[in-house]
């Protein structure tokens, strides 16, 4: 807290002045005001004042620009290096006016022209003390919050066993806050995965996580089930946290918690799934199909006193990996222009590289991206990344520049060896293909819809295309004769996509059809 | 906008497409294309080569290359031969694959 109503006599301030009258006169002054002053001949002699007694027991100089030896200004430029919160005054004739714009470049929070006022000096000498305590405070805060955020950095560094099937990318944005990933082992066959966002990126955020995290930990080690702990941090932020934060009357929201669990259990092939206001998760199969996970959204932990749980739990025979982010991924793929899952796959690959991600610097937020292995045998699973997942509406005429543009960005993004001769292909197919899911699959009817997935096998260097419609189906199979009738006025963009991908499948007579391409 | 500049000397009618030839872009080219061809002056002409200018073009869908297929058969008609100038080797390919170069002449500029 700022104590600008302390008593003047604690506060030391330094007054350099090669003049002994105008030392005088300002200690003068400054002493009726009720200062400690310490007056001082030259910037030399200040020098040596501060390093002897520190640069914190001084709260302001008060020093003239000309003396013979250093100027004021370099006593300033020297005194900032010392303690960038300390504020100087200078003193300057009127004839020295040119000067005033280079002293408070330097830093100087205020100057005072010669012969000095006595009213003037007290009112500078009193708002520059206040910003010295004021930034003084702000310093220590912010190294606070630096030591914090570098021992939460720390607590992202998982167990080994947690490890083998959860990979953690943190690109924080401040110095600390509240994003976290926490993983149990339950059982040799079933582990727990929490990953949240606290609300807020200063120290409430920080003791708020930390506190939560050690609870979560202590309650399911007593055999606590997870539901009980949430119930009772979700009392907690509102009941306890609130109130400590002044908040009598739960009127205001103090501190909230986002957040979702993966419950895993290898043996029984489930998967269950509890969201409180976090992103939805994806699931990438061994086949490289994303979908988005269904879960039961329930609001944050800490908005309301009754906490609705929806655990929901879905079978999961065939494996594959669960995807899940921040908030701050999903603005920062806006910025970008690129698909979520393109940024959260680049991200992922760039970290287990080593790479850097230029686009990083973009975020506003802090960034959290958690892919967990959900397949039994880790080391016969394929190896599919998500790049990009769009539902789009029947039409016959579809905006597909804007879309195009779309696929470029996350593709350049996500897969960045994609030789460009072999982007434009897919790119190619993929325009011919959504156009005939949209046109004929769904009628150009905007009730029907389309999907459109895309991931990506790096071990195989294959690029993984599913585009699925409602419609009856699509032959995309050509024969050779129709193939080889490069003048026919039908079927031209099947006869393209046969060409461009190297293998097609198709499912339900064509309504889905999968296009790998190799790289 | 198709510009177009009917050569006497050599009875070359050349078509420059300004961009892309896509799903979305293509029916106004279209119109515009057989405007040309159906101008007294371009019809009088008595031209014997289509020369299509596809320099800016990058990319060239199926309606795009039916475009180019309709555009060919329509010089055909007119016993006039058909060449497409282009850039991109992405283009090329596309002629290459759709074995449309086994009917237009393809230059690379």
């Amino acid at each position: 807290m700022t104590d600008t109503n302390a008593s003047a006599t604690d506060k030391v301030i330094l007054a350099v002045d090669d003049e002994a009258v105008s030392r005088t006169l300002l200690a003068y002054f400054l002493n009726k005001a009720g200062y400690h002053t310490v007056t001082l001949d030259s910037a030399e002699a200040a020098r040596k004042y501060i390093a002897q007694h520190g640069p914190t027991a001084v709260h302001c100089v008060v020093t003239d620009y000309r003396m013979p030896g250093e100027t004021g200004l370099e006593l300033l430029i020297w005194l900032k290096q010392q303690d960038r919160a300390l504020s100087v005054i200078m003193i300057t004739a009127t004839t020295e006016r040119d000067f005033v714009a280079e002293t408070l470049r330097g830093g100087a929070v205020d100057f005072l022209d010669k012969p000095i006022a006595e009213a003037a000096l007290i009112q500078s000498v009193k708002r520059a003390i206040e910003l010295t305590i004021r930034d003084r405070e702000m310093a220590e805060a912010e190294r606070a919050i630096s030591q914090v955020g570098q021992t939460q950095h720390q607590l992202f560094g998982l167990s080994a066993e947690a490890a083998k099937r959860v990979e953690v990318c943190f690109r924080p944005r401040h110095q600390a806050g509240g994003d976290f990933v926490n993983y149990f082992q339950l059982s040799p066959t079933s582990f727990l995965v929490l990953t949240a966002d606290v609300s807020g990126h200063d120290l409430h955020a920080a003791f708020v996580s930390a506190y939560f995290q050690g609870l979560v930990r202590g309650m399911l080690e007593s055999g606590q089930a997870l539901e009980t702990v949430l119930t009772k941090f979700n009392s907690f932020l509102i009941d306890e946290w609130g109130i400590r934060q002044g908040n009598d009357d739960h009127t205001t929201t103090q501190a909230s918690v986002c957040l979702c669990t993966a419950l895993v259990d290898l043996a029984a092939t489930s998967l269950t799934l509890m969201n409180h206001g976090f992103p939805q998760p994806w699931h990438v199969s061994p086949e490289g199909r994303i979908v988005q996970c269904a879960t039961v959204n329930s609001h944050p932990l800490g908005w309301f006193n009754e906490l609705t749980l929806h655990p929901f739990q879905q079978s999961n025979p065939t494996g594959g990996r669960l995807i899940m982010w921040t908030d701050g991924l999903e603005d920062l793929a806006e910025a970008l222009g690129v698909s979520r899952l393109a940024l959260a796959t680049a991200l992922q690959l760039a970290q287990a590289s080593g790479h850097k991600t230029p686009q990083i610097a973009q975020a506003k937020d802090d960034v959290l991206v958690v892919s967990i292995q959900i397949t039994p045998n880790l080391f016969t699973a394929p190896q599919w990344f998500p790049v990009l997942h769009e539902i789009y509406p029947g039409s016959k005429t579809p905006p597909i520049d804007q879309w195009q543009t779309l696929w470029e960005n996350s593709l350049s993004l996500a897969v960045p060896t994609l030789p460009e001769s072999r982007r434009f292909d897919v790119i190619l197919a993929l325009r011919e293909t959504v156009i005939n899911a949209l046109a004929h699959g769904c009628a150009g009817n905007p009730e029907l819809k389309t999907s459109l997935t895309i991931s990506v096998n790096l071990v195989q260097r294959t690029l993984r295309i599913i585009i699925s419609d409602p419609g009856p189906g699509h032959d995309f199979t050509r024969k050779p004769h129709e193939a080889d009738d490069e003048l026919a006025d039908m079927h031209r963009g099947l006869s393209l996509i046969n060409r461009l991908a190297t293998q097609i499948t198709s499912n339900r007579n064509g309504a889905e059809v999968i296009l790998d391409f190799r790289y | 906008m198709i510009n177009h500049i009917l050569n006497p000397s050599d009875k070359t009618l050349l078509l420059t497409i300004p961009g892309d030839l896509l799903s979305t872009n293509t029916d106004q080219i279209k119109k515009e294309i057989h405007a040309i061809i159906e101008s007294a002056s371009v019809k009088s002409a008595g031209w014997t080569t289509l020369k299509l200018d596809l320099t800016a073009a990058k990319m060239i869908d199926s309606v795009g290359l039916n475009l180019v297929v309709s555009l060919y058969k329509e010089a055909k008609k007119n016993n006039a031969k058909t060449t497409a100038v282009i850039s991109n080797p992405n283009i090329q390919r596309t002629f290459l694959f759709t074995r449309l170069d086994t009917h237009i002449q393809v230059v690379m500029a």
